[in-house]
């Protein structure tokens, strides 16, 4: 096989089996790969129903087809099962150098099922694949993890892919951590790889990839490599303060979340910012065959988070972790981040927790429970700190908000849901979508709950000319540009939703749609896929297929029994009046989410009541065996 | 240090290791330049990673001068050419690995079929060194040989002036 090293691990841990199968080339011009023929696995090896934390809910690990080329930004992985946070579909998508190493010792996809009966970790050296024995592993924090594995195999330049004590006590958004800088975050699949007993993956590759037409292939990576550098603006910002770029002009169009979302304004914000961040702390880090290099490594050398070093802080942790609870000392932000990343839990969701209990604090809702003298006083930063150790190890009240802001909220009551900033289960991500029409409806239409990484809508900003352009273009109208007008953000946001699943199939970060607009397009992408792979693809060809695999994934969640409103929802805060935002008016109500909603099923040839795609838009798409499931015609 | 002549003037592959992100582009262009396919095996530099310090270290042959590697070669399948860059001749190697054991950095190794994984900055391609190319960290630099001291003393100097502002500050 070209572009693909052809094979899947199958790991049955139940019998402690493992089996090579091949890729068929079939699935791989179907899907695309990576996250799309993950999404075929999942759909196949699932029924409705399914108990998330049960042996039978598959863990997929699939590599993106141009995953170890040097196809710009290419390294990254997509991980698949069924969400414990939201009970429906999850794919977290993943940088770091596990993927193209995965490719180098033979194989594109791993799928785990079953459980162990004990803590074990799986070795691939090449050919050789062992399950090994992982209960010394078990407790451990991450960090020790890594070094342990790397000890105990006698190699350090491995790359593991692990999970902490949060992915063991199965809190509900416990990450994977691939290496110790990269989090396939979100949605838990920290849990389901915890339920599993299966501590880690380590892996070697001294094999290699080939591609069809070296050539062409190489004309097409570097010149796209070559734009990208060549785009100033994108590049200064990304490598010098990568994504904490973001948290000063959020903040400027008051849509940086403040204290729990209450608003989205945070006076004296500079001190969270990248700019201030990669002064004092951090230096650039890299995925495989990157050209942005937005990741950091910060070390903190004095005050009273002294010692602390991490991956991170990204734009999300330090809102999520900052602004969100009203704390502004970055220090403790990244000792924040430490301790999710040593516990391998979301940032997103484990600072949304600690807000959502900061704003229950000041709502006195808090006095039937113990809270072991912690003060939740916004702003408290060693509070922060040490409610996420408990929920990590769900001691005390920790072990509520280790199930998700749905379920602490319910138990908390007393109106507690009406300000959990939470939709299908998943405390949305860091933006206030008050602020952006475009993020609103494709918050809502994600098929895992609110957040940016299935399609994140940069362009309606229009930061350049050049991106201003292509949003007219991408919406068919000049309101395109317009964040606070519904109009043309359905085509704007369709358009974003197919780059992202075609990037992601092919393992190129999405940010490369997104920061460096028209310098990848589906044209570039067509062809670095078809002279990869050999099999022939035009930019159109490749786009229904992103439009397909984003549909596919929505069938699992309609497969489960939502339709329409259920599928595509926001928190309740979102529809309340930001004071950071135009006069105090509500800038997003029901009735503008609910016309954008409409126009864009239509766009898609989906059913405008449901929802749900119509039999002539599964035909269209190649996804027949979907209609027995759920369409009635 | 790495050198290679045209007729003007004598360059060198620079290396800022403080400046490596450790996005291993330099191992994948490598290997696929010289050998048609990509792999870290295969990648004639290597970096290597520290991920706990968050440090990064590309790795790889010198063209050291007095070079161990060529004395130790019993088939004169290595040899230094008049631009002093270390070549390879596949058809003299016996693959007998002195070479590897003798390299006093590592730099050297054997793959599969026993033939010698070695950088000679791409002059057998006949252009500059494509990781210099492409490395948009500027870990790797392709400039001329007489401004490489001045480009490390300036970085030197720099971190002295740091810790001093640091000592003054405190």
């Amino acid at each position: 096989m070209f572009g693909i090293a052809g094979q899947m691990l199958w790991v049955d841990l139940t019998h402690g089996k493992v089996e090579k199968r091949p890729v068929e080339r079939e699935l791989l011009n179907g899907y695309l790969g990576g996250r799309g023929i993950n999404a075929k696995l999942l759909w196949e090896l699932t029924d409705k129903g399914l108990d998330p934390l049960s042996p039978k809910n598959p863990l997929i690990f699939g590599t993106g087809t141009l995953g170890g080329t040097f196809a710009p930004c290419s390294g990254r992985m997509t991980i698949t099962c069924k969400s414990p946070a939201t009970d429906g579909y999850l794919k977290c998508n993943v940088g770091s150098h596990f993927a193209p190493e995965l490719k180098f010792a033979g194989y594109d996809f791993i799928v785990v099922l079953g459980r162990a009966d004990h803590p074990v970790y799986l070795w691939i050296d090449d050919e050789k694949v062992e399950i090994r024995d992982a209960r010394h592993l078990w407790g451990l924090d991450t960090r020790a993890t890594d070094q342990l594995i790397k000890q105990e195999l006698r190699d350090d330049q491995i790359k593991v892919a692990m999970i902490g004590p949060a992915g063991e006590n199965l809190v509900n958004f416990a990450s994977i951590m691939v290496s110790i800088y990269r989090a396939a975050a979100r949605g838990g699949v920290g849990a389901v790889m915890g339920s599993k007993n299966l501590k880690a993956i380590a892996v070697r590759g001294t094999g290699d990839i080939s591609v069809a037409n070296p050539d062409q292939f190489m004309e097409a990576a570097l010149a796209a490599r070559r734009a990208i550098r060549e785009d100033e603006y994108c590049w200064t910002r990304s490598f010098r303060f990568g994504t904490a770029q973001g948290v000063i002009g959020a903040n400027e169009g008051g849509t940086l979340p403040h204290k729990n979302f209450q608003d989205g304004f945070m006076s004296d914000v500079y001190k969270l910012s990248g700019e201030y961040a990669s002064e004092k702390f951090a230096h650039p880090e890299a995925c495989s065959s990157c050209v942005f290099h937005c990741g950091r490594f910060s070390h903190v050398r004095s005050g009273p988070y002294a010692g602390s070093y991490t991956a991170g802080p990204e734009y999300e942790t330090l809102a999520s972790l900052g602004s969100k609870c009203d704390i502004t000392d970055t220090t403790a932000v990244i000792k924040g981040n430490e301790i999710c990343n040593l516990m391998g839990m979301d940032t997103i969701s484990a600072g949304s927790m600690v807000s959502f209990m900061m704003e229950c604090n000041e709502r006195g809702l808090l006095k039937d429970h113990d809270l072991e003298g912690l003060d939740l006083s916004w702003g408290n930063a060693d509070a922060m700190l040490s409610l996420l150790e408990m929920i990590a190890h769900r001691k005390g009240i920790g072990d509520l908000l280790a199930n998700g802001s749905r379920i602490a909220a319910a138990k908390i009551g007393r109106d507690a849901e009406s300000f959990a900033v939470q939709a299908k289960g998943l405390e949305q991500s860091m933006v206030d979508v008050r602020g952006s029409m475009s993020y609103a409806l494709a918050f809502a239409l994600n098929p895992r709950g609110p957040d940016h990484l299935t399609t994140e809508c940069l362009a309606e900003f229009a930061y350049t000319p050049e991106v201003r352009q292509l949003a007219i273009e991408v919406s068919g109208s000049e309101k395109g540009v317009d964040s606070l007008s519904p109009e043309g953000k359905p085509k704007l946001v369709a358009w974003h939703e197919d780059i992202y699943s075609v990037s992601d199939c092919l393992g190129i970060c999405v940010f490369t749609d997104t920061w460096s607009y028209t310098r990848i397009n589906f044209e570039n992408l067509a062809t670095m896929f078809a002279s990869a792979t050999g099999i022939s693809m035009s930019a159109n060809e490749i786009r229904r297929r992103g439009e397909k695999v984003f549909t596919l994934e929505r069938a699992f969640n309609i497969r489960e029994g939502r339709s329409g409103r259920d599928l595509d929802v926001l928190p309740p805060r979102m529809f309340e009046p930001s004071p950071s935002l135009k006069g105090g008016e509500a800038t997003l109500t029901r009735e503008k989410l609910d016309r954008m909603l409409q126009e864009y099923y239509k766009l898609r040839g989906w059913s405008t009541k449901t929802g749900v795609p119509t039999a002539k838009n599964l035909q269209d798409l190649g996804l027949n065996f979907l209609k027995e499931k759920f369409v009635r015609e | 240090m790495a050198i290679s002549t045209d007729n003007a003037e004598r360059m060198m592959l620079f290396v800022d290791a403080e400046k490596c992100t450790g996005c291993n582009t330099c191992m994948l262009i490598c290997s696929f330049v010289h050998d048609k396919v990509f792999s870290y095996e295969r990648s004639r530099i290597r970096v290597w990673r520290d991920d706990n310090r968050g440090n990064f270290v590309p790795i790889l042959c010198e063209q050291c001068a007095d070079a161990p590697c060529v004395s130790v070669c019993p088939t004169e399948a290595l040899s230094q050419d008049k631009g002093g860059v270390v070549q390879y001749d596949p058809t003299r190697c016996v693959g007998c690995s002195e070479c590897v054991n003798a390299c006093p950095i590592g730099a050297i190794s054997l793959d599969a079929q026993g033939k010698l994984v070695k950088c000679d900055l791409c002059s057998s391609l006949g252009t500059t060194p494509y990781c210099a190319q492409y490395c948009t960290a500027g870990a790797l630099q392709w400039i001329p040989e007489k401004l490489a001291a001045r480009r490390r003393a300036s970085k030197v100097a720099q971190r002295r002036l740091d810790s001093m502002e640091l000592e003054e500050g405190a």
